[in-house]
């Protein structure tokens, strides 16, 4: 069984579930995040914020969607392709999958930068699917990603 | 090699909470601006990720490996 902890960390003004994971792109050194954990995201996003930190040349990727609102932004969605994705169990032994991600770009920045810069990374249910992954809310106030057996 | 990215992420997820623990105090002291955390402290700061990451370079940090947020004035409250 799998069972990966989720801290509880403000984002865009909330508590959320979240979750610090590494990734493996191409031959590149792994970069760190952290992302909300949200069923409601059908995709793993990576933010621009966070791909800049590393030497991904992310803007010659392909544009998956080309129009995807949120929070009131604009941003397309490049292609990563599969990723080796890293996330930490409870005994803090690393897990890895492999995971299409996308690099979260906003379109226009007429429009509330301020915003813009602050959107976080996101785990999604594309990865919760395929894993089998459920988060799972203990009576202590924890939470995790668990799979059934 | 896993343990090694096990331990990272152990480290990474302290320097985010971390950040989170400060969020308050840095809204007044950096304003607007992309902040790094490692080890705990806070180790740079600037207008851009790109300057962040130019100065951490510099200074033998690994900007990947580095947790860089941005500081807004106010809090945003958007839901997702």
């Amino acid at each position: 069984m799998i069972r990966i902890p989720l801290i509880k960390a403000i984002s865009l003004g909330y508590e959320r579930d979240m979750v610090s994971f590494s990734v493996k792109y191409s031959s590149l050194p792994n970069f760190y995040a952290t992302a909300i954990v949200d069923t409601g995201c059908p995709f793993c996003v990576i933010s621009e914020s966070v791909i800049k930190k590393t030497r991904i040349p992310y803007k010659e990727k392909v544009v998956h969607h080309k129009q995807v609102w949120l929070g009131g932004i604009l941003f397309e969605l490049r292609d990563l392709g599969e990723c080796e994705l890293f996330l930490k169990d409870c005994e803090n032994e690393s897990v890895v999958f492999k995971q299409q991600i996308y690099v979260g770009v906003p379109i226009s920045l007429k429009h509330n930068q301020i915003l813009t810069q602050q959107i976080p990374c996101f785990i999604g249910k594309d990865f919760l699917d395929k894993n089998f992954l459920s988060i799972i809310k203990s009576r202590d106030g924890s939470s995790y990603l668990q799979s059934p057996d | 090699m896993e343990n090694i990215i096990s331990l990272s992420l152990v480290r990474y997820e302290q320097d985010f909470l971390s950040f989170q623990r400060e969020l308050p105090k840095l809204r007044e002291t950096k304003p607007n601006q992309f902040v790094a955390f490692k080890d705990n402290c806070l180790v740079s700061s600037g207008p851009t990720v790109e300057d962040i990451k130019e100065e951490l370079t510099s200074r033998g940090i690994d900007p990947s490996g580095t947790v860089i947020e941005f500081v807004s004035e106010k809090e945003i409250k958007v839901i997702v």
